[in-house]
């Protein structure tokens, strides 16, 4: 052994000794579990209790507050008083509701193709280009870009919805029933459902979903909030039998109770160092992909491998998907670099947004050769509501006619028909893309400096001064900022309104700022404008957070409430019933009446200036990556996560051998278009 | 003579300032005097200051040079004795004929950058409509379209009213600037080109190769709206041809090519598809989209960057900001470097110390985050030029005064110090009569290199995205763009090669200044 040898053992061993870090010691909580369940029904009585006293004690003496509503308030808690149980552990099957009526969700089409081969490996990239500081779920920093790759789009649940109908398919349970009381749902686990660690899937994993996310051991609010507020009870029958109830009645019930597992076994060591002992820890899985511990290379890579035996390999819905053996992510920290590998073939699949990529950059001979295919794929999901936010408590901002000025001078369509080189659509209303809940008899007020002109000398801007900004009668200048995050993309197009919006004798000052701030300054209501998009969830649209008026000022005063989502500052009588009717809506049909009628609302106040929606996504792929002859599902964000693509290994090496010898294959540029929405 | 004509010369630019702003005319760079407007903060009505601030800052302005044209009127020549030393080194650096050439390439280059919106800009020069003549690039006014029998409220666009007076073929014409755009926020359209066939293969205008990408129709009476597009490689069609509603823009069909053969019928929508074919429309045109290159037909001469501004009116503009900065910054940066520095020398003691210690602490503030902080404070919007430029001095002063403590220190112990002292001249007069115009060279020699060293830090500034707002034109910017967009080589080759030129040639006034200033003729490291 000479000293290089040496050498590179010891910083092996060095190595190795820092990868493993802290000892953790054994440990086993479930006492804790016992402990806690008792705990934690005994809190929830004292607080409905608590509760109660207050609301007698409120309607007793007469204020300004709501009697109706606290009525409601008082009915409701002496609703749950009647069972204010939390964890019901001890229930058996003759508790179990005899007239239900079982629903297994069968009929729905497959989502597979019959083609799909398995095998081979996916070579892709951490979409954050950057390596996940954690692959626990939940947790500090767990809501990192790379948990969908492994959490959110992988790990089964009790149900799920059918990405292309939007009609409730199975998970891990095989059948569930909605109770008369139209909150309580019913489920029968799958008798073949069982971890990637061999154990069974039992209605005890389900409770320990509950004893995690309800934990204090957990950083942050947000699940103990969402866990405690969303659901009322859950209810073991057998180890196959459970049933959840929710807070609130809700369409589709059986969606918003179904769980995801956290394994009892796994998670036997939850305590208080939690976040640290299970930060590496790999987990077992019920979905097609389960991390290994030495695919988890720090730094570089993490790989995904299927599961052999997969429980539900064979199960309808889920068959012939999941079928590339490894999926391997690797670290680039650049999105030209990503683009380069993808050119060169180390990464089979990349999404070409950018006009720049699609249209100028993919003119290679990869391309011309065919060994690169292009795809543009009309996907239906619901649109990001993406635009200008103005702040209606600033000066001026308050006005209709200046917010429909706003609206008529900001020329969204010249910046989809130059920077997005028309791909993209204008967008009209807040929640678009929803299906039946979107109202499509909105349009979005056009670009006109003529009618801007109108609204904005309506408003009492008539002067025009040298530089071209319109004036009031005390002088004062028709200019708002728009606070954005300075990004090239971006700032191009705020640039172009800026200079379409000076037509109009309207002046935009663009404030440009890192992310970090320029979300700071929004959240504490101190812009004016601002170029924002929200993140959205199907099946139904959300108006509650960004229109509601508990959300807009402080209570009782014109101080702009900070901290919370309603960034427009937008406090509406007429509207807010219908959002905080939306929010509580029991059945589709009452969703959509008030949603079409919010929307109307919306667009007669001038509430935003909508910018633009992508309707489809396009992407690069190499030969040998190959997908079904409709290509993908409907409700896709992105190609990759519904899992229906395969690699196939020949025709891998047949493509690499084809371009070491210059043999062309046709060039394929194909679209999609089966779900195009039509106006 | 010399101070007689520099006395006219100044005199006559205040007069005509004062009297072009209060004529409400824009005459080239003299309009910048009054040019320091407040920007509005929030919407509120402004206070007395921020109001009339434009007014109150030019007139200080104008006062300043006043004043010194007319002292340079009360001098006599004759009464001015150039010291015969100083004589030698001027003749000496004339002799030195790269740096002399430089010097008057560099002042050639003032003078055309003093040209300002009489060379480069979108407002006319000159326009002649029903009879009259009206010169919109020299008035404060802007001329609505409404003005010249067009339609909006909007200023006008001259570039479309020329092409629009052209068509109508009366006696209307317009007289555009050298480069008829603006340096920032006047975008160019895309640029739509018919493609020629030739024997079943379709080629751009004027190009060689066969015509690979996409091509467009758009209606004859709507130009903006698209009716089809369809896809060449190499000069046949390939693949969809896709027709779009004219109401909506949706999709409504679409024919397949396969190597230049369409399709019998539509492969979607045939009706529709059909119903369109009717339409007129436009030849089959490819469409260029910014960056353009450089052509003499839509007068982008270096082409424009990726948002269709035009690259040469922004070197321009850069150029007119990089000298307006090396003035203001060489007077504020030396000015305090000088007078501190040569105080620190001469006085020395306690009042050295102190400095010394306050120099130190300010040299390990970083200036960067200073920069960042403050345009964040203020808004990146607000940020000006004398913004940035107070900040540059606020660390570059530092430098100067090294350089002065020593020469002080040194000329103070001479025995014409000590003879002016017993002739009873006070600290101030001994510095700046005696002291200073024997230590001048020193700084004489490092101002070019200051120069240099202003111009790469606004451009740096600019490129990390420190620096200026949008609304200035900058070297920066461009050559982030270019650099982003190295596929399309014009908009880095031009802003490099602008700005390597010019700070070559202050570079090369900065040897010879150098070089006619070293008191030995012939030094060994040459």
């Amino acid at each position: 052994m000479n000293k290089l040898h040496l050498f590179m053992l010891l910083l092996v061993v060095a190595l190795a000794g820092c990868d493993t870090g802290k000892d953790f010691g054994d440990y086993d909580n479930k006492e804790e579990v016992t402990g806690f369940r008792e705990s934690h029904n005994k809190k929830v009585l004292s607080e409905l209790e608590g509760k109660k006293d207050e609301l007698a004690k409120k309607l007793d003496e007469p204020g300004e507050e709501d009697q109706d509503k606290l009525e409601e308030d008082l009915a409701n808690t002496n609703r749950r008083l009647g069972s204010p149980e939390f964890f019901t552990h001890d229930a058996t099957m003759e508790d179990l509701p005899k007239d239900l009526i079982w629903e297994e969700g069968l009929d729905q089409p497959e989502l597979g193709s019959s083609r799909a081969k398995k095998g081979g490996t996916f070579n892709t990239y951490f979409s954050g280009l950057s390596f996940p500081p954690t692959i626990r779920s939940i947790g500090k920093n767990a809501n990192n870009s790379f948990r969908s790759e492994h959490w959110d789009n992988v790990e089964m649940a009790l149900v799920s919805l059918h990405p292309n109908t939007m009609e409730t398919i199975p998970g891990l349970a095989d059948r569930w029933a909605v109770g008369k009381d139209g909150r309580t749902v019913y489920f029968r686990i799958n008798e073949k459902a069982k971890w990637s660690d061999g154990n069974p899937v039992t209605v005890e994993d389900f409770f320990m979903t509950f004893h995690v996310c309800l934990s204090e051991y957990v950083t942050g609010p947000w699940y103990r909030q969402y866990y405690s507020t969303m659901f009322e009870n859950i209810t073991r029958y057998d180890d196959r039998h459970l049933s959840v109830r929710l807070a609130n009645k809700k369409p589709k019930p059986e969606y918003y109770a179904s769980l995801t597992p956290y394994s009892r076994v796994f998670y036997r060591e939850f305590s208080t160092d939690f976040e640290d002992r299970y930060n590496w820890k790999v987990r077992p899985t019920t979905g097609a992909y389960r991390i290994r511990k030495e695919d988890v290379i720090k730094g570089r890579s993490i790989t995904l491998s299927r599961v052999r035996d997969w429980w539900a390999r064979d199960q309808k819905y889920y068959r012939n998907r999941f079928n590339v053996d490894r999926i391997k992510y690797s670290l680039v920290r650049s999105d030209e670099k990503v683009f380069e590998l993808f050119k060169k073939g180390e990464v089979d699949m990349f999404h070409l947004g950018l006009p720049k990529r699609w249209y100028e950059q993919m003119e290679i001979p990869e391309v011309f050769n065919g060994y690169i295919e292009k795809k543009t794929f009309f996907n239906v999901y619901p649109r990001v509501p993406r635009g200008l936010y103005i702040n209606h408590s600033r000066p001026f901002l308050g006005n209709v006619n200046v917010r429909v000025g706003l609206q008529h001078a900001t020329n969204w369509q010249k910046v989809i028909d130059i920077d997005l080189r028309g791909d993209a659509g204008r967008l009209n209303i807040y929640n678009e893309g929803y299906g039946q809940f979107s109202n499509p008899e909105i349009a979005a007020r056009d670009y006109s400096p003529e009618k801007a002109r109108e609204a904005f000398a309506r408003a009492g801007f008539t002067k025009q001064g040298n530089d071209g900004v319109l004036q009031n009668d005390k002088g004062e200048k028709l200019s708002f900022s728009i606070t954005h995050t300075a990004s090239p993309v971006v700032g191009k197009m705020l640039q172009r309104l800026k200079e379409e919006a000076l037509k109009a004798g309207l002046e935009y000052r663009l404030d440009g700022m890192d992310g970090t701030a320029s979300y700071e300054k929004v959240m504490q209501k101190k812009h004016d404008l601002t170029f924002w998009g929200w993140g959205t969830q199907p099946p139904f649209p959300r108006y509650f957070e960004g229109i509601h008026s508990s959300n807009a000022y402080d209570p009782g005063t014109t101080t702009p409430r900070v901290m919370t989502n309603n960034i427009s500052v937008y406090s509406n009588p007429e509207a807010d019933p219908l959002a905080q009717g939306i929010r509580f809506a029991t059945s589709e049909n009452e969703i959509r009446e008030m949603s079409w009628e919010l929307e109307k609302i919306l667009h007669d106040t001038a509430f935003w200036i909508p910018g633009y929606k992508r309707e489809s996504y396009r992407l690069g792929h190499w030969r040998w990556m190959q997908w079904p002859d409709d290509f993908n599902v409907k409700m896709t964000r992105e190609a990759q996560e519904s899992y229906v693509y395969w690699i196939d290994v020949e025709e891998q090496e047949k493509t690499l051998r084809a371009r070491s010898r210059d043999e062309a294959y046709p060039e394929v540029d194909k679209v999609y278009d089966q779900y195009r929405v039509k106006k | 003579m010399l101070f007689r004509r520099t006395g006219i010369l100044l005199v006559v630019i205040t007069v005509c300032a004062v009297v072009g702003h209060h004529a409400g005319w824009a005459l080239p760079t003299l309009d910048w005097f009054f040019s320091f407007e407040a920007k509005e903060e929030g919407l509120e009505s402004a206070s007395w200051g921020k109001k009339y601030q434009a007014n109150i800052i030019g007139y200080i302005l104008c006062a300043l040079l006043m004043s010194v044209g007319v002292l340079c009127l009360g001098t006599k020549s004759r009464n001015v004795n150039w010291n015969p030393q100083t004589l030698r080194k001027l003749k000496r650096f004339r002799s030195i004929t790269r740096g002399y050439v430089s010097l008057w390439i560099l002042v050639g280059l003032l003078f055309l950058t003093l040209l300002d919106h009489a060379l480069v800009g979108k407002r006319a020069l000159l326009v002649k409509f029903d009879g009259e003549i009206y010169s919109p690039a020299f008035v404060q006014r802007s001329y609505t379209a409404e003005d010249f029998g067009q339609k909006g409220k909007s200023e006008v666009d001259y570039r479309k009213l020329k092409e629009v007076f052209a068509q109508e073929g009366g006696a209307n014409w317009v007289l555009l600037p050298l480069v008829p755009f603006d340096a920032t926020f006047d975008s160019a359209e895309p640029v739509r080109e018919n493609l020629m066939a030739s024997e079943g293969v379709f080629y751009r205008e004027g190009e060689g190769s066969a015509y690979s990408g996409l091509a467009y129709r758009h209606y004859i009476d709507e130009k903006d709206k698209r009716h089809s597009m369809v896809r060449f490689r190499k000069g046949v069609r390939q693949g969809r041809e896709e027709f779009y509603s004219r109401s909506t823009g949706d999709v409504i069909g679409h024919y397949e090519w396969k190597d230049g053969i369409r399709s019998a019928d539509p492969v979607k929508g045939a009706d529709l598809v059909r119903a369109a074919e009717e339409e007129k429309t436009t030849e089959l045109q490819a469409v260029r989209y910014p960056p353009l290159p450089p052509s003499v037909r839509t007068r982008h001469y270096l082409g424009t960057d990726s948002r269709g501004w035009d690259v040469l009116a922004q070197i321009y503009g850069g150029l007119q900001l990089v000298f307006q900065a090396a003035i203001i910054y060489l007077l504020l940066t030396y000015a305090i470097g000088i007078t501190l520095g040569s105080l620190m020398g001469y006085l020395g003691g306690t009042f050295d110390i102190v400095v010394q210690r306050f120099i130190e602490i300010l040299a390990n503030v970083p200036f960067l985050y200073v920069v960042i902080i403050i345009a964040d404070r203020i808004g990146r919007e607000d940020v000006t030029l004398v913004t940035i430029l107070l900040v540059l001095c606020i660390f570059s002063w530092i430098g100067i005064t090294y350089y002065m403590r020593t020469a002080a220190y040194r000329e103070k112990a001479r025995d014409y110090v000590a003879a002016a002292r017993v002739l009873g001249a006070g600290p101030v007069r001994v510095i700046f009569r005696h002291v200073l115009p024997n230590a001048i060279s020193i700084v004489v020699t490092l101002l070019p290199f200051s120069v240099v060293g202003v111009i790469t830090a606004l451009t740096a500034l600019d490129f990390i995205g420190f620096g200026l707002p949008d609304t200035y034109p900058s070297w920066g910017r461009i050559l982030k763009d270019g650099v982003a967009n190295l596929d399309y080589p014009w908009i880095v080759a031009s802003v490099f090669g602008g700005m390597v030129a010019v700070l070559l040639l202050v570079t090369f006034v900065g040897e010879a200044i150098r070089e006619a200033f070293d008191p030995k003729k012939f030094t060994t490291y040459r």
